[in-house]
């Protein structure tokens, strides 16, 4: 009688063990599918946010030329030259806009482009706001503008505009944070 | 001889199955609830997200006005704060759906700034369908795009032309009616010279290019365009937007052609508007309260009828 319960008690630790290596197999199962799940979700809200903020870059960089510090006497897409390298200079107006740098290059691009300052302004090729860089290395969107100023002959005034790339630079990643 | 007491046995490892189910079960339960309310919650800030990157190409381009009706997937609920953080200030923005299925309203998702727009709206509108209009202030350039936003049916009561013309060109997209005195109307009643409305506003001269607005106790004063951001949105989202513009934008703005008339004398484009904009940009830093709106707009209309008489103009 006492090896029968014996017996019985030994198998029923079995199926015991059994059922927990069972439950913990389930369980790390669970948590695996989870941990997948949960990366696949993020990486897809990482790419959503992405995307939006590339929309969002696409859409500011049309209307860029529009906004007050920019554009030149109510007209499209045209840029204030004089005004622009006033601006490049204060402080804030790159958190304002949300952008790490805009770069505007007059067209023809030169190979050894020489960067506009105040003192040889407009006998220059490219300004750069908010940035030291040649190129836009991030994320980067760009239109053709027209870059306007002032110009004075025999002492009348006139408009001047010359067609210019405008590329702006916003670091991606940077902004998901 | 034993009894039988019709019990019902369970073995030992049909209590520890159904015991360890029922964990699983509710864990599954809950972890499911927690992903859905995460996942509306992640809806949620895209929706603010979208929303806010929407806003980018709703600015205008050359002084129109630009008017989009925005139809959402189920009602939505819009929070919109706004703070006077330097540089600039922002306006915040979070959104919340309504669940179909339980039909309650899910947590708002995060936060989303908006820096370089200024949206008008109450502090929280809800609806299916929102409108939003654009419309550019002038003091005496351009310093900024009013972003409208609103879910209710408005309707003005003899409103001046100006303001007329306006909605008028927005052709029936924007949800605001033009009535008389007596005509119906199922929204919120804005009148114009006349009082007991949901909106008053006290125009001075036939223009109404200044002015107040009274909403039940509090009253907010207006210039120009900004007619609209008060009518629109409720008085503190309106001061601290117009703070940001005048106080942030405007003084920047006018430092900036400050600096643009000092540079464009030196090559023959001799404005000599460097003072007036000094004036400006100092009165526009020192701006507190609405009453000093008139000031700055005055200050604005001398400085361009000056400007409409160069040979060589500032802006």
């Amino acid at each position: 009688m006492q090896t029968l319960l014996k017996k019985d008690s030994k198998k029923a630790q079995l199926k015991i063990q059994q059922m927990s290596i069972m439950l913990i197999f389930i369980f790390l199962f669970f948590i695996f599918v989870f941990l997948l799940f949960s990366m696949y979700e993020t990486n897809k809200l990482r790419q959503t946010a992405v995307d939006i903020e590339k929309e969002r870059i696409a859409g500011m960089t049309i209307k860029l030329a529009s906004t007050p510090e920019f554009n030149f006497g109510k007209q499209a897409n045209s840029i204030d030259g004089d005004k622009v390298m006033m601006f490049k200079s204060k402080k804030g107006y790159s958190n304002l806009l949300g952008v790490n740098g805009v770069i505007i290059t007059k067209i023809p691009e030169k190979s050894n482009p020489v960067e506009c300052t105040t003192s040889n302004y407009p006998e220059c090729d490219v300004i750069k706001i908010f940035t030291k860089k040649d190129i836009p290395t991030n994320s980067q969107s760009s239109i053709f503008v027209a870059l306007c100023r002032k110009q004075t002959s025999n002492g009348a005034s006139y408009d001047r505009c010359e067609l210019a790339r405008m590329q702006v630079e916003v670091n991606i990643s940077e902004k998901l944070k | 001889m034993m009894k039988n007491k019709k019990g019902l046995e369970m073995s030992f490892a049909w209590i520890f199955a159904v015991f360890v189910g029922a964990l699983i079960i509710f864990f599954a339960v809950f972890f499911a609830g927690e992903f859905a309310q995460r996942k509306m919650f992640g809806i949620n800030v895209q929706a603010a997200k979208q929303f806010a990157g929407l806003l980018e190409p709703l600015q205008t381009t050359v002084g129109e006005k630009t008017i989009m009706p925005l139809e959402m997937k189920s009602e939505t609920r819009i929070y919109s704060f706004c703070n006077l953080n330097e540089p600039f200030g922002e306006n915040r923005i979070q959104f919340s759906e309504k669940n179909q299925l339980s039909d309650e309203w899910t947590d708002p998702g995060n936060d989303i700034g908006v820096k370089n727009h200024y949206l008008f709206t109450e502090s929280m509108i809800e609806e299916k369908k929102f409108y939003f209009f654009t419309i550019p202030l002038y003091m005496p350039f351009k310093i900024a795009d009013l972003m409208i936003v609103y879910s209710k049916e408005y309707c003005f009561v003899n409103p001046p032309e100006k303001i007329k013309d306006s909605i008028n060109s927005f052709q029936n997209r924007s949800n605001i009616k033009i009535i008389g005195t007596n005509g119906k109307c199922e929204g919120i009643k804005v009148c114009f010279g006349s009082e007991n409305c949901d909106i008053n506003v006290r125009c001075l001269g036939d223009l109404c290019s200044e002015g107040e607005v009274i909403k039940g106790k509090e009253h907010v004063y207006f210039v120009d365009e900004l007619i609209y951001g008060a009518i629109f949105s409720d008085p503190k989202n309106y001061e601290c937007n117009v703070k940001r513009i005048i106080n942030f934008r405007l003084a920047k703005l006018a430092e900036i052609y400050q600096d643009k008339a000092q540079f464009v004398s030196t090559k023959g484009c001799n404005t000599d508007m460097v003072n007036e904009m000094s004036l400006l940009s100092n009165s526009a830093s020192r701006f507190s309260k609405g009453s000093q709106l008139s000031e700055i707009s005055r200050l604005a209309e001398e400085i361009n009828e000056k400007n409409m008489g160069l040979q060589c103009r500032l802006y």
